[in-house]
């Protein structure tokens, strides 16, 4: 009775590589034969390449993949870059080492609602991006980098307007003075009193006193901002306060 | 000795019996009476042992953003911040592409608010009813086509 396990086991080693032999081997060619030993030759090297490319992408898919898994996302101002790595510094002043894949990395700018594939070249020391991947150690590993741009949200109380050259003075609630510039692309919004909805807004409703939130661009992060082009502000009348 | 004599001893020991007896019986009743006072002096005083209450300290949060989380990356066009402010107060989300503005009814908010492609700063302003101070803060969200 103990033989018989054994005599499974051995049949089972018998016959599997057999098995795996028979299915693996080359199936038999319907074109004619001209000598049967390079064709043999010639379709084992296509087979071998075959897998191999096979394996390559299983590989690219997989790491793809994982990096994915564990992306991102940093943003800030390249200060230096070379050829494998971009340095950036956050609008908090925290500086993160991007590193560069020549292969994996995409680079991407925005165009109205969509993204366009650009290159490597096409982003220069000062462009702000924003950068997807995973991070390794104290690095980030771009998967993605898109050029984008810097905006801040400032607010505080109006202490002077001057009708003349378009600009209202704030002194915002971080203890800043700046001067904001109005212009005919600001969208100006303004909140209704009563209701606290917002409605369209108007420069010459700008009252001393008033409240606004300044929406601006920031071309570079290390500008000192005292002075800044408006494209979106939002004003609220003192008089809702005061209701 | 005669039979009067006889009957005043009898009763004289059981009028002793009876005395003794009571005399025993309250003794001990006031022992334990005393015990006890005792007792409870001593609960007293376990009670009266001082006890440190830790103080209670209550924040008042002011504005709470429960979601998103900043940072986040997502491919939607629009997102969904929920959280927290005063009760009563005007609500501001501010982003370089769109502007929501409500006078809370009750303290907690939720809004749909659209997304540009790239960094999103949006900042969230809470006026609470009494003041023109507001209360802020500036989440990042970034939004990414796949």
């Amino acid at each position: 009775m103990k033989k018989t396990p054994f005599i499974i086991m051995s049949l089972l080693v018998f016959l599997v590589p057999t098995a795996w032999a028979v299915s693996s081997a080359p199936t038999p060619s319907t074109t004619p034969l001209i000598s049967p030993a390079a064709s043999t030759s010639a379709s084992l090297e296509s087979s071998a390449e075959a897998s191999i490319k096979n394996l390559r992408d299983r590989i690219a898919s997989k790491v793809a993949q994982l990096r994915k898994r564990d992306e991102q996302a940093v943003s800030g101002q390249i200060i230096s870059m070379t050829d494998s790595e971009f340095v950036i510094e956050s609008i908090f002043g925290k500086k993160e080492t991007i590193q560069l894949d020549e292969t994996l990395t995409k680079y991407y700018h925005f165009t109205g609602s969509a993204r366009e594939e650009t290159t490597k070249a096409n982003i220069k020391v000062d462009q702000y991006i924003v950068v997807l991947g995973p991070r390794s150690s104290d690095k980030i590993i771009a998967n993605e980098v898109f050029k984008d741009e810097l905006y801040q949200i400032k607010s505080g109380r109006v202490s002077e307007v001057n009708p003349s050259n378009s600009t209202i003075k704030i002194d915002t609630f971080d203890k800043e003075s700046i001067t904001v510039s109005v212009e005919g692309t600001t969208a100006l919004q303004t909140i209704n009193v009563s209701t606290g909805a917002v409605a369209g807004g108007s420069f010459s409703n700008i009252k001393e006193g008033d409240t606004v939130h300044v929406v601006f661009r920031v071309l570079l992060i290390t500008q000192k901002i005292d002075k800044v082009t408006a494209s979106r502000i939002l004003h609220i009348p003192v008089a809702y306060f005061s209701k | 000795m005669n039979k009067e004599s006889i009957i005043a001893i009898i009763l004289g020991l059981v009028l002793g019996i009876l005395v003794a007896g009571g005399v025993v019986y309250f003794s001990v009743r006031q022992q334990r009476i005393q015990n006890t006072e005792l007792t409870h002096s001593a609960s007293a005083d376990a009670r009266l042992t001082p006890v440190v209450i830790p103080p209670t300290v209550v924040i008042m949060r002011a504005l709470d953003i429960t979601a998103p989380q900043s940072g986040s990356v997502t491919d939607a066009r629009e997102v969904k911040i929920e959280g927290s402010a005063a009760a009563k107060s005007l609500l501001i989300l501010q982003s370089p592409v769109a502007v929501v503005s409500h006078k809370l009814d009750g303290s907690t908010f939720s809004y749909s608010f659209p997304l540009a492609l790239g960094e999103n700063t949006i900042q969230v302003s809470s006026y609470p009813e009494s003041s023109s101070v507001p209360v802020q803060k500036t989440i990042y969200i970034y939004r990414v086509i796949q």
